[in-house]
């Protein structure tokens, strides 16, 4: 992890403090008095928190840790001997970072389309379609399971959420203005 | 006490409805803790959706059998194929797996599942004895000083993290605390960073924030990294039911020894901050220093899979108690499961054992009958809940996805809550690649109100001078302890190597 990316976080979160510390300022006392409690001791902690990550140096770096690996050292440490776990082999694991972005990029997009397709056309329409075509482009399903899988679940989730648990879910922005229409 | 101890066993068991419950929570909690990438944190979080309206009693019981028998088929996977599914796990693989290699997987099985029970069982009564020596402890806070408790909750759970992390966790833990103060003052009626943002009035809402800060970050991980183990051959690793029996036998053989780590672990469960797979280790290491031959370990030594097996789920039944009682949960699993509770209606603190004992009997009652129907169930279905450990995790993806989504917006009805799902989850997963904990957040998020009521209660009565009473010290002294502690630890990476914990 590069120095940027591993502050990057660090300042977000003093950003976050200091706008709402600025706001806090601008309320009543009584009103100000929590947020500038918790928000001042969190702008200083971000402080200290920036200078320590100007010390740590890039071979310091705190990367993905193999948690596996870690534990096999801990037991050798343990019994004086060497322990060696199972090989698991990941399925349809990245191979190598570039890959990996491009999921993360895919991923995201699936979520974000799937939160766009509700807000727009509502949870009936949008989970069927986000099922189908998660299921078939990202999971690499079959046509046949993808499209079973797909009527079994958005039957399932009616009947749980709609019928059982009587939750009227949103009908989206797009849907509810031509329901609208259509009712007159 | 015993008047409401055995009623509370009562109306537990001869209710129908929450015995169904029950029911349904063993087998999802089993089913969850074998499918790979979802773990227990996760699995409270989707289902806390769906206690939405349940009875307080039914919704609590529901939420912590499921969480107390995650760990039960969590071992199938480390054993069978020596593949640990998580921190707790990897102790029991260390003589598990070679156990399977020989031949004996059925025989590890039984007796892990039966140490898994009994560890369970063990922790529910170590916490039921510690009720009346905790009491006077308890009573002795004012709601005052909850303040100060939820600072010292934030601090450690941030202790979780391990090493310097201890300030990116304080700073999460007041990262949940800010955005608590969302919505409207209840000193002065000010909308406070709502703007005209009606949906904000009434603060952030918890349910959403958890799920974008736990759900949405593991299932893009998943579906990224990809999660599943590839079919292994399954030739190697068959057993009989013959096998099982031998494996449940063991227990009662190395009884003293159960006994031993499961009270360890149920302690280890009461320290917020050495949860994790801290039990599981402390007791494997404590198996292997009183045996008398401890060369026998890392070959296949049944006891290495009773001990680590009877603390990692006694600790379950320990880290309920200052959850309950102070509000500080003992594990990042508990921080989710006190969120829950609060959404229930239940509110930690004394209140629990002046006006609430019944419930708290219940939910201990429901640790230990969760967990003698998970050992039941499981040592029949133990070979086809080990299938599981093979599903594509991609594959399960976006269906949690979509409950994710549904249990953001069924929540408060509202879609703006969709918004601050998509934004508390950018967050979430920023967190999770720069290896920030998240467990803070939510202590800091879920304790936000309380702590600001608290605080101004305190002031009014006693001023500043409320900070040298003396449990305030006392509390106070906890904290900068604990940051001490944590700041040598970093400083001394080395030496306290083993006691390094997962959050």
């Amino acid at each position: 992890m590069t120095m940027i990316a591993r502050q990057s976080m660090t300042v977000f979160m003093l950003a976050v403090f200091s706008i709402m510390v600025a706001t806090a300022l601008t309320y009543p006392e009584g009103a100000r008095f929590m947020p500038l409690t918790v928000g001042i001791p969190g702008i200083l902690l971000c402080c200290l928190q920036i200078a320590l990550d100007f010390r740590k140096t890039e071979s310091a770096d705190d990367g993905e840790k193999d948690e596996i690996r870690e534990a096999e050292l801990k037991a050798a440490k343990l019994l004086g001997h060497d322990v060696e776990f199972g090989q698991a082999q990941v399925i349809d694991a990245p191979k190598d970072h570039k890959e990996m972005v491009r999921r993360e990029i895919i991923t995201w997009g699936y979520f974000l389309g799937f939160l766009g397709g509700v807000l727009l056309f509502g949870f009936w329409v949008a989970i069927p379609i986000f099922l189908l075509s998660f299921l078939k482009e990202r999971a690499g399903a079959s046509w046949t399971k993808s499209i079973t899988l797909t009527c079994i679940a958005s039957t399932a989730f009616y009947f749980i959420f709609a019928k059982g648990l009587g939750v009227s879910l949103y009908t989206g922005m797009v849907t509810g203005l031509i329901m609208d229409r259509i009712a007159g | 006490m015993f008047d409401v101890m055995f009623a509370a066993l009562g109306a537990l068991v001869t209710n129908p409805q929450t015995m169904g419950l029950m029911l349904i929570a063993v087998l999802i909690g089993l089913i969850v803790g074998a499918t790979p990438g979802i773990g227990g944190r996760l699995s409270i979080a989707l289902a806390i959706p769906f206690v939405f309206g349940m009875d307080m009693t039914q919704g609590a019981v529901f939420l912590l059998t499921m969480h107390a028998v995650n760990g039960t088929s969590g071992q199938i996977s480390s054993i069978m194929f020596g593949v640990p599914g998580d921190g707790d796990d990897a102790a029991t693989t260390i003589d598990g797996y070679p156990m399977a290699k020989k031949g004996e997987a059925g025989r590890a099985l039984g007796a892990s599942i039966t140490a898994s029970g009994v560890g369970g069982i063990i922790g529910a009564i170590v916490f039921a004895v510690m009720i009346p020596v905790l009491e006077p402890i308890v009573l002795a806070f004012s709601p005052a000083e909850f303040f100060l408790l939820a600072i010292l909750g934030i601090t450690f759970i941030a202790f979780l993290a391990g090493g310097d992390n201890i300030f990116k966790g304080m700073i999460v833990g007041l990262f949940g605390l800010m955005l608590a103060t969302i919505g409207m003052d209840p000193q002065t009626g000010t909308a406070r960073f709502a703007g005209d943002y009606l949906f904000l009035w009434d603060g952030v809402s918890l349910v959403t924030c958890v799920l974008a800060l736990f759900a949405v970050p593991e299932m893009i991980t998943l579906a990224v990294k990809g999660g599943s183990i590839a079919a292994i051959s399954m030739d190697g690793v068959k057993f009989s039911y013959k096998q099982i029996f031998e494996g449940v036998m063991e227990v009662p053989r190395h009884w003293f020894l159960a006994l031993r780590t499961s009270i360890i672990g149920a302690l280890i469960g009461m320290v917020p901050g050495l949860g994790g797979s801290a039990a599981a280790w402390l007791c494997y290491g404590h198996a292997v220093q009183t045996s008398k031959h401890p060369e026998r370990f890392g070959h296949g030594a049944v006891e290495g899979v009773i001990a680590p097996e009877t603390a990692s789920n006694a600790k379950e039944g320990g880290s309920l108690l200052p959850t309950l009682f102070f509000g500080i949960p003992g594990s990042s699993g508990m921080a989710v499961m006190m969120g829950a509770f609060l959404i229930l209606g239940i509110q930690p603190g004394p209140a629990m054992i002046t006006k609430h004992l019944d419930l708290v009997w219940t939910l201990i009652w429901a640790l230990v009958v969760g967990n003698l129907i998970a050992v039941t169930f499981l040592l029949f279905i133990t070979r086809w809940v080990a299938v599981l450990t093979f599903i594509n995790a991609t594959m399960l993806v976006p269906f949690i996805v979509v409950l994710v989504v549904i249990g953001a917006y069924v929540n408060e009805g509202q879609w703006e809550n969709l918004l601050i799902l998509l934004a508390m989850s950018i967050v979430g997963y920023a967190m999770l690649r720069a290896n920030w904990p998240r467990a803070p957040f939510v202590i800091g998020l879920v304790l936000g109100r309380i702590a600001e009521e608290s605080l101004h209660k305190a002031l009014d009565l006693w001023g500043l001078s409320f900070f040298t009473r003396p449990i305030s010290l006392v509390l106070i002294g906890m904290i900068v302890a604990t940051i001490a502690y944590a700041i040598y630890r970093s400083r001394k990476p080395n030496v306290l190597a083993n006691m390094q914990v997962s959050a």
